[in-house]
């Protein structure tokens, strides 16, 4: 059972071309994108790494939250006026064209809040289990890369033949020093 | 990204390309159909000159037709300004296209003279002149309205010089007062720098004047025949759907144009339709903002004059072409422009413009119908509502013949000049490039100050 | 087009993070000298509490005094984060990117500040609660969604709620950069609670920029929304002089136009007091100053149509109040005074390129126009209450107090103290954002000219 558990490495380079060049070693070596990470301190274009489009369902959020702000919206204000049958300024009891800013107001609270709780969820955020490395806030890219035990030496050497800085597991730095064997 | 095609980035646009006007002749039955809607527009105004001059009522579809044409051609040239100080090179093959329809735009100064005439003294009724009479509002509105319409024009002929005038010695061997007309152009560092620089400050007055205009228009022909109609509100409302509809007819020309003229259509594409979209859904928006912002306070306060004036426009006389106005201005425009697909496809944000441009005339209608057909206007509040005065068969084929006289002038200034700005395009064609970065290809676009 | 900010990732990560890790000493001193100003204020609204509003100068017919100018102030700076992040985050404008952190700080801090005045204003602030939220289910007692004063909590709520989640998604990889950086565990650790964990996986930073596009997007129409419904607050009465169906937009283009001047102010402030100077440049300054030119004028537009058609139906409540605004003293010298700060001195300034440029010139100009449009408010809303209408029967002459003068200087001590506080403990420069301006920095070579560029997707 323990050869189909996966691992984890990252590899750390220096260029963005070198980190390109592990992916497209890992590509060649049989890994998919579900398998690789691409770690950055700063966003580069999409498929600067070889990597395909990132498929994401961001734009629904901001719809479904919006149906639902304009519902409790709705619910409140004319609960409020039905509750509280007080005629003022001559104006209906439920009068459209005076609650139509409340309307407003909570439709587009609701869509700002559905579509954060889209970016944490698209983000797979919160996330405390990835390898990482403070490095990558310097500008080095990191390169990580699910593997069966099994697969894990071929993903070491792709990782490798790119030339990382250090290659990392979650015990440590795969690499050695230099001038030590 | 935009593709390259679409971008134009794969056609050559270095010399000896120069960009050409339209081919029209009459035996094209589109060509022929718009020669006569424009004839027909030229009769019925010699009609409506003969048997109504002075008639107030009578000149209130063509006052329609007046604030329509000053709301879709007058505003299209603003897209050239617009982009060019926004430093968008999307707009770059459409610019001419919408520069151009500052030819169209005349039309507005022959309907504004006669109607003019029809209005009634200004005394004893509100209006923004307070008293100061050297010639307010008509030889006021006039004089606007012209110089607008010759700024329009000097930004159409300069921007166009450079693809006109063709070679150095081709304008050395021009007369004296024709080489005045093509600038002396000879394409010198410092013409470049003047022309540039003439553009940025024509459109500037451009823009203002448009404002400006707006403003004494929609009052000397809308709110002061009005009694009770006192809104800050509908000039700017005005404008900024004229906007709207400028940039919608823009869009509608730029399809046509990839439809019937492969020649300049090529250049024009997605990538124009989603640049615009992204400002037409922001115009869209904003019909509703000013409408709500105006139709609200007088909800709210509920004075009777201020009530009165809003049910001839909104809630009772003019319900049906307000009803089409929300529809086709907002609703429908809106409904279909939030989604991507729409808004980057030019084919399909065209018939969304097709929508808009119909509402507009329909918006117009509301709003200047009931004041000119007015039978009193003056006073501070109206005692009853005026009955809706719905166009007649005459007024019906003025409007068919003159809106088609617009797009036939429009056709005709295409033929005379090109409709893509050659050089414009030149300039935006070295400033662009696509380049691979790492694996992928992007669009590298230069902005130089 | 701009030149892209030139600098390798660890300089910029320590520029960027220098103040948030440093303790001046000119922060205690500062931060000192605005909470004395914040303890004075506080001591005046205990003072209201006790004595009632007549402690601040009001009676009859003037009860909107400098509270209310205040808060339509605040609001007013307000606008400018939004708009300005929001705009040029969707027309991808390449110098927006050291900008639009500060001006989205300064939003939330403006926000929270103007709150404070209507709720001081009310004489009774815990009541306010069961008039704007529905929540007194016992008593029966509900708010009245059709008045305008339960409007405006509702836009002021969203937009901070908006503003501040905004804010806290473009943080994300800025927290995790400070976590990564953090000199000590403890700031490591809060700093790891609040960035969650973010690594910079291209998911991430795809979800990034569509959420910015996406949210500006959606807070847009919020941002119109709001001064909208404060102008409201005045114009769905009948008064006269506040009646006017321009107070919408005029209101919302004098928000930005006051805003984005504070964000100007904000920014030259920032550049030295931060030592930004590599981030904040000439050239932002100058693309702020083209905008305001603009802005400002588009604002003069409007004052004009709001003067016009005030008096358009001459009808003699209205003159007389346009009257009492530009040609009564004292009036008429805060009229002058405002037109000449809010426009006739700084747009024709910045008109001149070598001015939009100078710092100096830029920060003199750009409060200039802040204090001519706090004016402009007050010329709003005084002299319209103040004229006495025929059912008015007890006048009493309203002059602004010193107390009043007290809660305005604190209102800018609050904004000012908020602000450094924000950028102590957390970037106040999008890091992330400046350097992938960095990456997308090109050149196109045309002739002998190496144009600035930049890539796009």
């Amino acid at each position: 059972m323990q050869s189909q558990a996966k691992r984890e490495l990252l590899a750390l380079y220096e260029e963005p071309d070198q980190a390109a060049d592990a992916v497209e070693r890992l590509h060649s070596a049989g890994f998919d994108d579900n398998d690789i990470e691409i770690l950055s301190s700063t966003p580069y274009p999409e498929g600067a790494f070889g990597e395909g489009h990132t498929k994401h369902r961001l734009f629904a959020f901001p719809f479904a939250g919006a149906a639902c702000g304009m519902a409790v919206g709705i619910a409140w204000i004319v609960g409020a006026q039905v509750s509280l049958p007080i005629i003022t300024g001559g104006k209906p009891i439920v009068a459209v064209p005076a609650i139509i800013q409340i309307l407003y107001e909570g439709t587009l609270l609701g869509a700002v809040l559905f579509t954060v709780l889209g970016v944490l969820f698209e983000s797979r955020l919160p996330d405390g289990v990835g390898l990482y490395d403070d490095r990558i806030s310097e500008g080095y890219i990191g390169i990580s890369v699910m593997a069966r035990e099994r697969r894990l030496p071929d993903a070491q050497i792709a990782l490798e033949e790119a030339s990382p800085i250090d290659l990392l597991s979650k015990e440590g730095s795969l690499m050695h020093a230099p001038g030590t064997t | 990204m935009i593709a390259p095609e679409a971008a134009g980035l794969k056609l050559s646009l270095r010399p000896p390309y120069r960009p050409q006007a339209l081919n029209i002749s009459l035996n094209q039955a589109g060509i022929a159909l718009l020669a006569a809607l424009g004839l027909l527009g030229i009769v019925m105004y010699v009609v409506k000159l003969i048997t109504a001059w002075g008639d107030r009522a009578e000149w209130a579809y063509p006052t329609v037709v007046l604030m329509f044409i000053l709301s879709t051609a007058t505003a299209a040239p603003l897209i050239a300004y617009a982009s060019r100080m926004a430093k968008g090179y999307w707009a770059l093959p459409l610019r001419r296209v919408a520069a151009l329809y500052a030819v169209p735009s005349l039309l507005s100064f022959v309907l504004l003279i006669p109607i003019m005439a029809s209005l009634p003294p200004l005394e004893g009724r509100s209006n923004l002149w307070f008293g100061f009479s050297a010639g307010a509002p008509f030889l006021t509105d006039a004089l606007a309205l012209a110089i607008l319409l010759l700024t329009g024009m000097a930004l159409l002929w300069f921007s166009a010089v450079p693809d006109l005038a063709g070679p150095p010695s081709r304008v050395r061997a021009m007369g004296r007062w024709q080489r005045l007309l093509y600038l002396n152009w000879s394409g010198t560092a410092r013409q470049w720098k003047v022309l540039r620089a003439a553009n940025l400050t024509l459109g500037a007055f451009y823009l203002m004047g448009y404002a400006f205009v707006h403003m004494l228009l929609t009052t000397d022909l809308g709110q002061s025949l009005l009694p009770g109609w006192r809104s800050g509100i509908f000039p700017v409302y005005s404008a900024v759907t004229g906007i709207q509809a400028g940039i919608a007819i823009t869009l509608l020309t730029a399809a046509l144009m990839r439809r019937f003229s492969p020649e300049a259509g090529r250049f024009v594409g997605d990538e124009q339709a989603s640049a615009l979209g992204k400002i037409l859904v922001a115009a869209t928006l904003m019909w509703f903002y000013f409408f709500w912002s105006d139709f609200l306070l007088i909800w709210y306060a509920r004075l009777p004059s201020e009530v009165a004036a809003m049910q001839v426009t909104v809630a009772i006389t003019y319900i049906l072409p307000f009803v089409l106005t929300a529809v086709l201005m907002f609703a429908l425009p809106l409904g279909l422009l939030i989604f991507n697909k729409v808004r980057q496809s030019l084919s399909l944000i065209a018939g969304v413009s097709a929508l808009i441009v119909v509402g507009i005339l329909f918006d117009r209608i509301r709003f200047f119908v009931a004041p000119m057909a007015n039978p009193s206007p003056f006073g501070h509040a109206m005692h009853e509502l005026p009955a809706p005065y719905w166009p007649n068969a005459l007024d019906i084929l003025f409007i068919i013949g003159f809106i088609g006289l617009m797009f036939a002038v429009f056709v005709y200034a295409a033929s005379r000049i090109p409709v893509l700005n050659g050089w414009e395009m030149r300039q935006g064609s070295m400033l662009r490039k696509e380049r691979t970065f790492m694996k992928t290809h992007v669009l590298v676009i230069g902005k130089p100050d | 087009m701009q030149e892209p900010v030139v600098a390798d990732t660890k300089t910029s990560n320590r520029e960027l993070l220098d103040f948030v890790f440093a303790w001046p000493a000119w922060f205690f001193a500062v931060g000192g000298a605005l909470n004395g100003l914040l303890v004075a204020a506080f001591w005046v609204v205990i003072l209201m509490l006790m004595c009632g509003l007549q402690f601040l100068g009001y009676s009859h017919p003037v009860y909107w005094g400098f509270l209310i100018v205040n808060f339509v102030f605040w609001i007013g700076v307000s606008h400018a984060g939004i708009m300005v992040s929001a705009i040029l985050r969707l027309t991808q404008a390449e110098w927006r990117r050291p900008v639009t952190r500060a001006a989205e700080v300064l939003t939330i801090f403006s926000l929270l500040t103007a709150v404070q005045f209507p709720l001081i204003h009310s004489g009774r602030p815990w009541r306010t609660m069961y008039w704007t939220f529905p929540y007194d289910w016992n008593r029966g007692a509900w708010p009245n969604p059709r008045s305008p004063l339960v409007w405006d909590p509702s836009a002021i709520f969203t937009y901070l709620t908006s503003t501040i989640l905004f804010v806290y998604v473009a943080l994300l990889p800025d927290l995790a950069l400070a976590r990564d950086r953090a000199p000590n565990p403890v700031s490591r650790a809060i700093y790891g609670v609040l960035a969650m964990g973010f690594r910079g996986t291209t998911r991430q930073w795809r979800i990034q920029t569509v959420a910015g596009l996406l949210l500006s997007a959606i807070i847009l129409p919020i941002f119109v929304s709001v001064h909208s419904i404060v102008s409201w607050d005045f114009a769905v009465t009948s008064v006269p002089g506040w009646h006017n169906t321009i107070f919408a937009p005029y209101f919302v283009i004098g928000a930005v136009h006051s805003g984005v001047s504070a964000v100007v102010t904000v920014m030259i402030v920032m550049r030295y007091a931060f030592g930004l100077k590599r981030f904040i440049t000439r050239d932002h300054i100058d693309s702020l100053a083209r905008l305001l030119i603009v802005v400002a004028t588009v604002w003069l537009f409007f004052f004009l149509l709001d003067f016009f058609f005030g008096l358009y139906g001459t009808e003699p409540a209205e003159v007389d109040t346009w009257q009492r605004r530009l040609v009564e003293p004292p009036w008429v010298v805060i009229a002058i005074t405002f037109i000449i700060c809010a426009y006739i001195i700084p747009v024709p300034m910045w008109m001149f390129r070598a001015i939009r440029r100078n710092f100096f010139w830029m920060f003199v100009t750009t409060i200039l126009v802040n204090v001519g449009m706090w004016l402009e408010r007050y010329m709003v809303v005084v002299p319209a209450l103040e004229r006495k209408s025929g059912l008015t029967f007890t006048y009493g002459d309203y002059a602004p107090s010193l107390s009043e003068f007290i809660l305005v200087a604190a209102s800018f001590a609050l904004v000012i103290l908020g602000f450094l506080t924000f950028s102590k403990l957390l970037p106040i420069m999008p890091a992330a954002d400046i350097k992938e301006g960095q990456i997308l920095a090109d050149r196109i070579r045309v002739g002998r000219a190496n144009v600035p560029a930049a890539m796009r997707e």
